[in-house]
C-alpha cells in the first residue's frame, strides 16, 4: 500500500483535503443546485402535466362547446323559423284585414257617391221639372191669352158653375 | 173674461136684431162703452165684420167679391148668382165685381172666408205642380 502511494506520490492529506472539499462541494452543489434544478424541474413537468390535462380538458369542453353551440345553432333557427312563420301569418292576418278594411270603404265610397249621384239626379231631374213645368205653362199662358175670347170665357165660367 | 169677436159680433147681433131704429144708437153707443171697458176696441174692425156676416147669415143677405177677366153679361151674372145661392142658402147676394186680365179667363169668387177659385190661371199653377211633383 505504502509503495503503490509512493509509486504514484499520492499525499494522503491531500487527498483527503480534497475528499473533504469534494465533500463540501458536493453537499454545496446538491443544496444550492441540484436540489432547487430537482425542485423546478418537478414543477416543469407538474406544469406540464397540468398543462396537457387541462388542454384535455378545455379539449372537451372545446367539444361540448361546440355541441352545445349546435343545439343552440339548431334551437336558434328552429325558433327563428317559427318567428318567421308567425310574423308571416301575422302579415297575411293583417293584409287580409287591411283588404277587407280597404274593400270595406271603397264599398262606402261607393254607396256614398251613389247616393250622391241620386240626390244631385233628384235635384236636376226637379229643377228640370221646374222649368219645363215654367215652360209648359207659360207657353199655354201664352196661347190662351190669344185664345180665349169673351164668347169662350163665358162657356168656361157656365161650364164651372154648372 | 176675454171675448172672441165671434162672442162680441154674437152679442151685438142678439142685443140688436128685434129692436126699433130708434133704439139701436144707445145699444151701439153701450155696446162701445164696454169695449173700452174690457179694453177690446182694438178688435172693432173685426167685430164689425163678423156682426156683418152674422147680420147677413140671419137675413139671407151675402156680400161677395166676383172677379173675372172682362165684366161679365147680365146673363152669365144671374147664372153665377144662382150657383152661389145654391152654395150659401143666402137669396139676396151683393157682388162687387172687378177685372183682372191675369186670371186669363174663368172666374173668381170671394165671400165670408170661402174663395172659389175657377180661374185659368190657378188651373194652370195646379198644371204646374202636378208637373214638379
Amino acid at each position: 500500500m505504502d509503495s503503490i502511494i509512493d509509486t504514484f506520490h499520492v499525499d494522503l492529506k491531500l487527498l483527503i483535503a480534497q475528499a473533504v472539499n469534494f465533500a463540501i462541494v458536493f453537499v454545496a452543489l446538491y443544496y444550492l443546485a441540484f436540489k432547487p434544478l430537482a425542485k423546478t424541474m418537478q414543477n416543469r413537468s407538474q406544469k406540464i402535466a397540468d398543462g396537457l390535462k387541462n388542454a384535455e380538458v378545455i379539449a372537451q369542453k372545446l367539444e361540448q362547446s361546440k355541441a352545445e353551440q349546435k343545439t343552440i345553432i339548431k334551437q336558434a333557427k328552429q325558433e327563428a323559423n317559427q318567428l318567421l312563420q308567425q310574423a308571416q301569418n301575422e302579415a297575411n292576418e293583417r293584409k287580409d284585414q287591411m283588404i277587407a278594411k280597404a274593400k270595406e270603404e271603397i264599398g262606402q265610397i261607393i254607396t256614398t257617391a251613389k247616393a250622391k249621384i241620386q240626390q244631385e239626379k233628384a235635384v236636376i231631374l226637379k229643377e228640370l221639372k221646374a222649368e219645363v213645368a215654367d215652360l209648359v205653362v207659360l207657353t199655354t199662358a201664352q196661347l190662351l191669352k190669344e185664345k180665349i175670347d169673351p164668347k169662350k170665357d163665358k162657356d168656361i165660367i157656365n161650364q164651372l158653375i154648372k | 173674461m176675454k171675448h172672441s169677436v165671434k162672442q162680441y159680433a154674437l152679442a151685438l147681433y142678439e142685443v140688436t136684431a128685434d129692436q126699433k131704429k130708434a133704439t139701436i144708437p144707445d145699444l151701439v153707443k153701450n155696446f162701445l162703452n164696454l169695449l173700452i171697458k174690457n179694453n177690446d176696441l182694438a178688435k172693432l174692425n173685426d167685430i164689425i165684420k163678423a156682426f156683418t156676416d152674422t147680420w147677413q147669415k140671419a137675413n139671407g143677405q151675402l156680400s161677395a167679391q166676383l172677379i173675372t177677366k172682362q165684366p161679365v153679361t147680365a146673363e152669365v151674372l144671374k147664372n153665377i148668382t144662382a150657383y152661389v145661392k145654391t152654395q150659401t142658402d143666402c137669396q139676396n147676394i151683393d157682388w162687387q165685381q172687378s177685372t183682372d186680365p191675369t186670371i186669363l179667363g174663368g172666374l173668381l169668387i170671394k165671400y165670408r172666408d170661402q174663395v172659389i177659385d175657377g180661374t185659368i190661371k190657378n188651373n194652370l199653377l195646379r198644371l204646374k205642380d202636378k208637373l214638379v211633383n
